[in-house]
């Protein structure tokens, strides 16, 4: 094996590092980390060394001429970065790097190449390398300066996203036992305000039954609270997920509407229901579609005054469904619709019953309407009402959704009882639609929802157990180059696990995604059937 | 147990031939006092545990009908009451998840426990009831 070290510098020694903690920086700004050169070159090798050299930087550098080598080296010391060369003797092209990354996942890996065309560079980066450098930039001096930061961001960005990572994992630790914690004494606290109040623990005086009262309100707030504030935290960590099942619109709507009929009619308001028949089920967790439907009825419900009018009404319209709460009440600004929807915002309105929400009811409201592929707004004129919409791609989802469960129990070869029990349906959309069908879309960051199923596989890898026998899908919709792309990285992350992770790409324009384009053997990532998106 | 008593008189239990004796798995004591007061009002025989050791031997002891288990307990936790509790695979008695948590994940274990239904804290004390009711028929 030709391992060549070398050292560049006289005050190296003292502030390299080798150990797997990372890289250090010493306090002159010199490199101190270990490279691993895969080069048969030796002429791109020296210039390599001439180039960290003008830098002034400082590294230790292993070479290896072939692949083996170089992965055998990368096995028996640990290196804080890999340049590779795409033209090995024993290894050529893409499949080189996907190889490393398939060996090195923890590993930032930097592309290097005689030939420097754009498609390669594409190519190469959504596999995952951290950047693509053209050999020609070794020859100038200007191109050796970017050579050498190219490097160093590289490692530079993986050290912080190795941290981001903790910190998040920490972050949703924390929700989890704060969430334990903050229940149990609430549930005390309702449990025996609700003895006093229901007269189990002896009759009540007028005084103190008002007293009560106000407790069990004041707790009925503090548990919604509660719920809001995990509700967000499970957002931002992308721990949340949704429970699918086919839902009657009809019923789901009635239900809302009789809830909240009784605190209307109190009030003098008159709320209305108009559903338009025979609207087709749509798939969504039944739960979460009803905290939002309360929500906004709540919100219709405080900011109308008495005597006012609150409508509920569902139609369709072309393939979407359109969910609309309006009322007649004291509006909204143009200038506070805007923000409306932020985290923390309360829309100062006169009317408003004070302090009574959290100022998170329309966020996490909006945020599970496009966790469910759809979209929420507000139109609104001060002084004589609002109308919110929720918009569901209805037929659409309601078909794609059945057809990957039933892809699943297929791929599964068992009951479909164990796919309802067992798996999670992770409904990942990077797209969604403005309120009109041709209005611009508004995209999710892919790197949000890669955060959000690398998290949601984790956790239930964590209850499961990586072998055991369960499978986790995750519906891709979106351009098909970040869908090839996402899979790759999330089969690399869940490489060596024994159980399934199926998946499907669904392309927005209707045509069937590139199979072949599919990631060579990802371990267990299964393709499920393609589906057709009739748009 | 005066006063529970006392309600019970003005509360009579329905008439009903259903079986009635629950044991409640709950570390916090006032929290194991209300379920208690609760289920006793309701007409059901309450025997309590504190732990999930003592949780295995009343259990085996004393035979309920049903038991309400908290997840949440120290040192040996819920699941691993309930794993205990099982003969050829299948759950001895049927169980009612008290959880403070209400992840989907959590759902799914409890459910692989065998427990037969999950109620997230702070719960309703008449959902709770009808849990139970329907659990027991």
């Amino acid at each position: 094996m030709m391992l060549s070290t070398f050292q560049t510098g006289d005050r190296r020694a003292s502030s390299m590092t080798t150990d797997s903690t990372g890289p250090t920086w010493s306090g002159d700004d010199r490199l101190a980390y270990r490279l691993l050169v895969a080069e048969d070159n030796a002429h791109d090798v020296r210039l390599l060394k001439l180039a960290l050299s003008d830098w002034a930087s400082s590294a230790e550098l292993l070479v290896a001429d072939t692949f083996t080598k170089a992965l055998a080296i990368a096995s028996l010391h640990p290196v804080d970065l890999l340049l590779l060369d795409l033209g090995l003797p024993d290894s050529n092209g893409l499949q080189t790097l996907r190889t490393a990354l398939k060996h090195l996942p923890d590993v930032p890996i930097v592309v290097m190449t005689g030939h420097d065309d754009e498609t390669t560079a594409r190519q190469v980066l959504q596999e995952g390398a951290q950047d693509f450098l053209s050999k020609r930039d070794l020859t100038t001096r200007g191109g050796r300066r970017l050579v050498t930061r190219s490097l160093r961001h590289a490692v530079e960005r993986h050290q912080i996203l190795r941290e981001l990572r903790e910190a998040n994992r920490l972050r949703s630790m924390f929700v989890a036992t704060a969430s334990h914690e903050l229940r149990t004494p609430l549930a005390i606290i309702q449990d025996y305000a609700g003895l006093l109040s229901d007269g189990t623990a002896g009759p009540l005086a007028g005084l103190q039954e008002e007293c009560v009262g106000a407790i069990m309100r004041n707790c009925r707030r503090l548990g919604d609270l509660v719920g809001d504030l995990l509700d967000v935290a499970k957002m931002e960590s992308g721990t949340i997920s949704l429970r699918l099942e086919s839902t009657s619109v009809d019923a789901l709507l009635a239900q809302c509407h009789s809830d909240f009929l009784q605190r209307c009619r109190d009030k003098g308001q008159r709320l209305d229901l108009q559903i338009e028949p025979e609207l087709p089920d749509i798939h969504c967790d039944r739960g979460r579609m009803m905290q939002v439907i309360v929500n906004l009825l709540a919100n219709a419900h405080r900011f109308t005054p008495e005597g006012g009018a609150i409508s509920l009404s569902a139609r369709r319209e072309q393939d979407d469904l359109r969910i609309d709460v309006t009322d007649s009440g004291v509006g909204i600004s143009t200038e506070e619709q805007g923000r409306i929807f932020d985290a923390f915002v309360q829309v100062d309105r006169r009317s408003g019953a004070g302090y009574e929400g959290t100022g998170l009811g329309l966020f996490i409201a909006q945020r599970i309407i496009l966790m469910h592929g759809g979209t929420i707004n507000v139109e609104s004129t001060p002084g004589s009402g609002s109308r919110f919409r929720i918009t569901l791609p209805a037929s659409v989802r309601c078909s794609r959704l059945s057809s990957l469960r039933a892809a699943l129990v297929t791929l599964s070869g068992r009951a479909p009882g164990l796919v309802t029990e067992r798996t999670s349906i992770v409904w990942l959309s990077p797209v969604t639609r403005g309120p009109n069908s041709d209005a611009s879309e508004t995209r999710i960051p892919l790197g949000e929802i890669e955060a959000t199923a690398t998290t949601l596989f984790r956790r239930h890898d964590s209850v499961f157990g990586s072998d055991a026998d369960c499978l986790v899908a995750c519906l891709l919709q979106g351009s098909e180059d970040d869908a090839m792309g996402f899979l790759r990285r999330l089969a690399r992350a869940f490489a060596g696990r024994s159980a399934d992770i199926g998946y499907q790409v669904c392309t927005v324009d209707g045509r069937a995604p590139d199979t072949s384009a599919t990631p060579p053997a990802p371990l267990n990532l299964t393709p499920l059937s393609h589906l057709r998106n009739p748009r | 147990m005066s006063e529970v008593a006392a309600s019970y008189e003005r509360q009579p239990a329905p008439a009903s031939q259903l079986p009635r004796r629950i044991l409640v798995v709950e570390d916090d004591p006032d929290l194991l006092r209300a379920l208690t007061l609760r289920l006793t009002c309701a007409g059901f025989t309450v025997y309590t545990a504190s732990d999930g050791e003592l949780a295995i031997r009343q259990a085996l002891d004393l035979q309920p009908d049903l038991i309400v288990l908290d997840l949440g307990l120290p040192g040996l936790s819920g699941h691993g009451v309930a794993s205990r509790l099982r003969r050829d695979g299948r759950p001895m008695f049927p169980i009612v998840v008290l959880s403070a948590r209400s992840e989907i994940e959590e759902r799914a274990a409890a459910g692989q426990l065998g427990a037969a239904a999950y109620l997230v804290k702070p719960y309703e004390p008449r959902q709770l009831l009808s849990l139970i009711n329907s659990v027991l028929r």
